[in-house]
């Protein structure tokens, strides 16, 4: 997907992130709602290396941490503040496969109408029973049982995982194909209600 | 480049901490560097640090001490701690803990954040003593468990005792920093850190991560109410049922006696830590009874064992929460005062399997930690970073009683979330929202921070409004909120009402009140001494003009003259390197009277001084 590179608004230098510029250090006025992946500074898609995010990361909140501002102007101050929350919340955006395909599937759905409560074909039959046999489990708290279905759970929840870079590719080479997109979500909503099954079970 | 200093505001002690030319070391040396956090109120006002320690016996009603485990807390949640301490705890209003002193009527009643105010002033006026220059900034840490309300209870203490906060930071990320940052470390430059913090009050655990100029806290756990005054009040008790054993009739609920028994269990609890066992002797005046006997570290380890399993609690969880297995941690750094104790050293040693790093002094890590963070606010270094967490989730109330999280616990901060809040009747033009912070399901469990009202919706339909609300969670760990009405674009305006903390207005009027106010700044007591000092001068002058008709010329004496004019002029400004400037000029014409055998003994404290 193809997305115009903004300029820094001191020497017109290409930003890598939207909210600095590494050519001459300086912050960067940023919309309300800035995209995350400008934020760190790479191209909206799911393909993310999680070592490269890491570095850009780290190299980003040593120039925008307000430790840096402590005798700045104070709209520079807040700047950096409001520059480096939002840093944190692109950074754990980003960081988890899951959350990642959220926060993606609502930046490229946002003009289509989704099913958001959609879940996979006989899921929730699937569910019902998981969660008869949790109930049971708890109640008479045997934890080798509990540990193996937890096990089993997380093993289902990867399974979704794992489908999530496949669909986002066919997505690139289609990119308005709604299909996909519910498909998308309809994963997504399975692993929430995965993962609310998973807290059930204590450590 | 204007100093920022770090202070260690601890339960037991208080340190301050700044970057040398040499390096980063504590503020004043040896006894001199440490203030007791203890005060006692006496005719003259308050006494700070190793003078009102001494009166913890001899007027044990107007001494406190321990305040740090009051900041930020209600009656409710001290529980037993209240009964044990031997000083008066009463409930004011929104039940704001006070302490109260005074045998009888009338009373004294001080917030925690005013009597920690005192011990703060004190530590600035030593430092700024030290240093030779005036203290206005300071980093100060807290335990990384600290919730909001200890924390603005903190800041506020700071702020009575005319300190501008540059940061509050937690105590085991300063400690990290100081070892992190150690020229002569052997900690590695990358890897995961546990750091344990025991002091007089409070326990914390984190796990840091270090890679290259970052440290970044992954998790952090603790208990603000766990430390070495519990190894203390369980020594109390062992006492009391040893004396009570022979003498079943004893009674030692009254201050005097309260104390005594801390006292003893203190120097058992030190002295245990360097042999295995101690003699030990009290003698309560009132009651007319002397007991002595016979402390062991079996017994000592025995009581404090329980304590001490439930930090090591703290410590699986916090490694749980990180995805993290004790073979994992490379390094284990130890903190705190209660650290020193062979018994926790046993225990800490065995559950992470490696020794841990004991090379700052466990007393001063923090301070000094502190001190580097406030060296880089204030521009000196930019050579690390340190990213902290929030420790606890923060959220809203929702139907039913439970705790909607919008902030969850150990996000790094500063952080800003959204939550989108409605009206449910038409023309409703108000919202209440009550804010929580803990990691439980109900708020019943969570703890009640304050509450804040959504004033000013423009009036619509029920459920059209759309009102944001912005959390924002500062570098300080510190929470703000605001508001605006997404429809029209009106900002909703917040009043937050806090449980446990002081108002601005509360705060602004302790600093009215507080007698002390008008020389809190460190040019006004230079000022006021300089003055003093120029006017003793000047009787020392007019006693000894005869002499000075003798031994020196007219010209001279003129000028004598016409310097003290000079100096009188500058004691009517408000520039006391000014006052002192022209006082060594007078110093200097004074010079050959001072030398004449009667001007010496008045006019030497001015050649002393010059």
């Amino acid at each position: 997907m193809a997305f115009e590179q903004p300029a820094c608004r001191v020497c017109e230098f290409a930003l890598v992130s939207r909210l600095f510029c590494f050519s001459c250090n300086a912050l960067q006025p940023f919309p309300l709602e800035v995209d995350f992946f400008e934020v760190l500074g790479f191209p909206i898609s799911f393909e993310i290396k999680s070592a490269e995010l890491e570095e850009r990361y780290q190299q980003l909140s040593l120039e925008l941490h307000p430790d840096f501002y402590g005798s700045a102007p104070e709209a520079e101050k807040r700047l950096s503040e409001t520059a480096t929350a939002v840093l944190n919340t692109a950074y754990n955006t980003l960081r988890e496969p899951t959350s990642r395909a959220g926060y993606l599937l609502h930046l490229l759905a946002q003009k289509q109408k989704l099913d958001e409560r959609s879940l996979p074909d006989g899921f929730l039959g699937e569910m019902f029973f998981l969660q008869e046999a949790l109930d049971e489990l708890l109640e008479s708290g045997n934890a080798d049982e509990l540990s193996g279905m937890r096990d089993e759970m997380r093993k289902r929840q990867k399974d979704i995982e794992a489908d999530y870079a496949p669909l986002f590719k066919r997505l690139k080479d289609h990119p308005e194909d709604s299909e996909i997109l519910q498909q998308l979500q309809t994963h997504l909503n399975a692993e929430r209600y995965l993962r609310r099954l998973l807290g059930r079970i204590p450590a | 480049m204007r100093r920022i200093i770090g202070i260690d505001l601890g339960t037991t002690n208080s340190l301050s901490a700044t970057v040398f030319d040499e390096g980063p070391e504590v503020i004043g040396e040896g006894e001199n560097a440490v203030t007791p956090s203890v005060l006692s109120l006496s005719n003259s006002g308050w006494l700070v640090g190793q003078e009102a320690q001494e009166r913890r016996i001899s007027d044990p009603e107007n001494t406190v001490f321990s305040i740090k485990r009051l900041m930020g807390r209600n009656l409710d949640e001290l529980g037993e701690i209240a009964n044990e301490l031997p000083y008066q705890i009463v409930e004011g209003q929104r039940k704001l803990l006070k302490v109260r002193i005074g045998e009888s009527e009338p009373y004294k009643d001080f917030t925690p954040q005013e009597l920690s105010a005192e011990i703060l002033k004190k530590v600035k006026q030593r430092a700024e003593k030290s240093l030779g220059e005036s203290v206005e900034k300071a980093v100060i840490t807290v335990p990384a468990y600290f919730d909001d309300a200890q924390r603005q209870a903190t800041r506020a203490a700071a702020e009575i005792a005319g300190l501008e906060v540059a940061r509050i930071i937690n105590e085991p990320t300063a400690a990290a920093i100081a070892y992190g940052l150690d020229e002569k470390r052997d900690l590695q430059k990358d890897g995961l850190v546990a750091v344990y913090d025991l002091g007089g009050g409070t326990f914390d655990i984190s796990i840091l991560k270090l890679s290259g100029k970052i440290f970044k806290v992954i998790a952090t756990h603790g208990n603000t109410q766990l430390g070495g005054d519990d190894f203390d009040q369980a020594v109390v008790e062992t006492l009391k049922k040893r004396i009570q054993h022979e003498h079943p009739e004893a009674e030692f609920d009254d201050p005097e006696s309260k104390q005594i028994l801390k006292k003893t269990a203190e120097s058992i609890k030190i002295e245990l830590s360097f042999s295995p066992e101690t003699d030990y002797s009290l003698e309560f005046p009132k009651l007319d009874l002397l007991f002595t006997g016979v402390f062991k570290v079996e017994d000592f380890e025995s009581l404090i064992t329980p304590m001490i399993e439930q930090t090591l609690v703290s410590c699986s969880h916090v490694l749980k929460e990180a995805k993290l297995s004790t073979a994992q941690i490379d390094e284990v750094v130890l903190v705190g005062g209660s650290t020193v104790i062979p018994g926790v050293r046993k225990k800490i040693e065995s559950f992470f399997g490696r020794s841990p790093h004991v090379a700052i002094d466990p007393y001063k890590v923090v301070a000094i930690g502190a001190g580097i963070q406030g060296h880089l606010l204030a521009g000196g270094r930019r050579d690390f970073l340190l990213l902290d967490v929030i420790p606890l989730a923060l959220g809203i109330e929702t139907l039913g009683g439970t705790f909607s999280k919008i902030i969850t616990g150990n996000t790094t901060i500063p952080i800003e979330e959204n939550e989108t809040f409605t009206t449910n009747v038409d023309d409703q033009t108000s919202i209440d929202v009550n804010i929580f912070q803990g990691e439980r399901e109900l708020i019943k469990d969570c703890r009640a921070l304050g509450q804040f009202k959504l004033l000013g919706i423009p009036p619509m339909k029920a459920g059209l409004p759309l009102v944001e609300v912005m959390f924002r969670v500062d570098a300080n760990g510190i929470l703000t909120v605001s508001a605006v009405e997404k429809r029209s674009g009106k900002k909703a305006e917040i009043e937050v009402i806090p449980f446990h903390g002081l108002t601005q207005f509360e705060i602004e009027r302790i600093m009215e009140d507080s007698f002390e106010h008008a020389i809190d700044d460190f040019n006004e007591r230079q000022l006021i001494e300089f003055r003093q000092t120029a006017e003793r001068v000047f009787r020392g002058i007019e006693q000894n003009w005869n002499v000075a008709e003798n031994s020196l010329s007219k010209l001279d004496r003129d000028e004598i003259r016409k310097q003290m004019e000079v100096v009188r002029q500058s004691m009517k400004e408000q520039d006391s390197q000014a006052l002192k400037a022209q006082l060594d000029v007078l110093g200097d014409l004074t010079r050959p009277l001072a030398d004449t055998a009667i001007g010496r003994s008045i006019l030497a404290e001015l050649q002393d001084d010059a």
